[in-house]
């Protein structure tokens, strides 16, 4: 398990150091997610595998891109279970998966907030 | 460099944006693989683009496909967004047209490099595009007068005859010769000749409109084109074209040349069957008619009939 530090590092490398982009995504994050979840529902409910693993890929693309490549990782196993069509497993992890998300924006935020300038 | 970025996640798409904005790139982003196809085909679009592969309308695969089926230039480079990471997928995506792809989360660094790569293909393609067409109208103009040659003049008068077929315009056709060139020439030498042609070429120029056409038929020989939308009135045309070379001397490094031009005339009416070729010879035999009879003037062949057959003049 990687620090928030650690996470807050390369979550910058990924904005190429810019903060106030950083901010901006982190932000977005939480009602991004919640869109995706809401398709991600959708499909559950109509035991779509196809929008199912749409959803949960999208997931996995913004959060590996943003720098959280463990959540990422967490989002691929949504996707191969969607893609079995174990739906009430996948979603289960999904709404872990946007538990943790939203607590780690939190956190990598506050420690954004108190880095000190020119870091 | 103008950059297009389609990309259906709001998140994604913000941190693409910003990104490109940071690198100094001009922007156009849109969610939809549709709007971004729209885009790419329509007029002046954006040189690069970095498509998702993935989006709700459209996917990027598809974008590459249609456009690439669709529209050979401009070059836009294609860099495909992509979480695919199969080679089967990667194959699929660069043989529906992509140049390059990026697999998701794209590192900034690569991601800069490779559009950086996707410049330099459409600055050597638009390089190349230039150099084509720079060859292109060289093939095509006389490369004294910087007029049309003989074939692209011909060209010319093909494609004006069925576009005159087509409106349903009349078409007047000039052929002028400078008259005595070749006394020009024997006395002042060819360098003169040859200003006294390009002269010529650019006063012709002077007369017309800038959908006529004028090229340079024979040596001294010149072919003109006028589409006319309302009845054309060829002595009008010839008279002014003839006017406008004799009117003022030639200044010609320090010489004042009289120089005079025999225009013969032909027109083309909507219902008539003479093709173009027969529509120069008709020209030609006025202009014949006009040098035989003295030179320095302009016939209409219609109006010949009407004259006394010509003196044996040569």
């Amino acid at each position: 398990m990687e620090t928030t530090r650690t996470l807050l590092h390369r979550c910058l490398t990924q904005v190429e150091g810019d903060t106030g982009l950083l901010e901006e995504l982190l932000d977005m994050l939480p009602s991004c997610l919640e869109d995706l979840m809401a398709s991600f529902r959708k499909a559950v409910v109509d035991h779509d595998a196809t929008a199912a693993h749409e959803a949960a890929h999208s997931v996995k693309g913004m959060l590996a891109n943003v720098g959280f490549f463990e959540l990422a990782e967490l989002a691929y196993e949504i996707e191969q279970l969607s893609k079995a069509s174990r739906f009430s497993v996948a979603l289960e992890r999904m709404e872990e998966l946007a538990e943790k998300t939203n607590a780690t924006v939190t956190e990598v935020r506050k420690l954004l907030e108190n880095m000190p300038c020119g870091c | 460099m103008r950059v297009l970025i389609a990309e259906d996640n709001v998140l994604t798409r913000r941190m693409l944006e910003r990104t490109f904005e940071r690198w100094g790139y001009e922007l156009v982003s849109t969610p939809s693989g549709k709007e971004a196809l729209d885009l790419l085909l329509g007029p002046d679009p954006p040189l690069i683009a970095v498509v998702d592969w993935m989006m709700g309308d459209l996917d990027g695969v598809t974008v590459c496909r249609r456009l690439r089926a669709e529209r050979t230039e401009p070059y836009i480079y294609i860099i495909l967004v992509t979480g695919r990471r199969s080679t089967a997928d990667i194959v699929a995506g660069l043989e529906a047209g992509a140049d390059d792809y990026i697999v998701k989360p794209f590192n900034p660094e690569e991601l800069r490099v490779r559009v950086r790569a996707g410049e330099r293909i459409v600055r050597l393609h638009q390089e190349l595009v230039n150099a084509r067409e720079k060859l292109r109208l060289q093939a095509l103009t006389d490369p004294l007068t910087q007029i049309w040659n003989h074939k692209a003049i011909l060209d010319r008068l093909d494609s004006e005859y069925e576009r005159a077929q087509r409106e349903g315009i009349e078409l007047v056709v000039a052929m002028m010769d400078v008259d005595r060139f070749k006394q020009i020439n024997d006395t002042y030498g060819h360098q003169v000749g040859d200003q006294v042609l390009v002269e010529t070429a650019a006063r012709i120029r002077d007369v017309l409109r800038p959908y006529d056409s004028v090229g340079r038929y024979g040596g001294e020989e010149f072919l003109v084109i006028v589409p006319c939308q309302n009845p054309a009135d060829p002595a009008d045309i010839g008279r002014r074209l003839w006017q406008r070379i004799r009117g003022t001397r030639y200044k010609l490094d320090g010489l004042h040349l009289r120089v005079t031009v025999s225009v013969g005339l032909s027109v083309w009416h909507a219902s008539e069957d003479i093709p173009p070729p027969q529509l120069v010879q008709r020209a030609d035999q006025a202009l014949y008619y006009v040098k035989r009879n003295g030179r320095d003037n302009y016939m209409v062949y219609s109006h010949m009939a009407a004259l006394p057959a010509p003196a044996n003049a040569g």
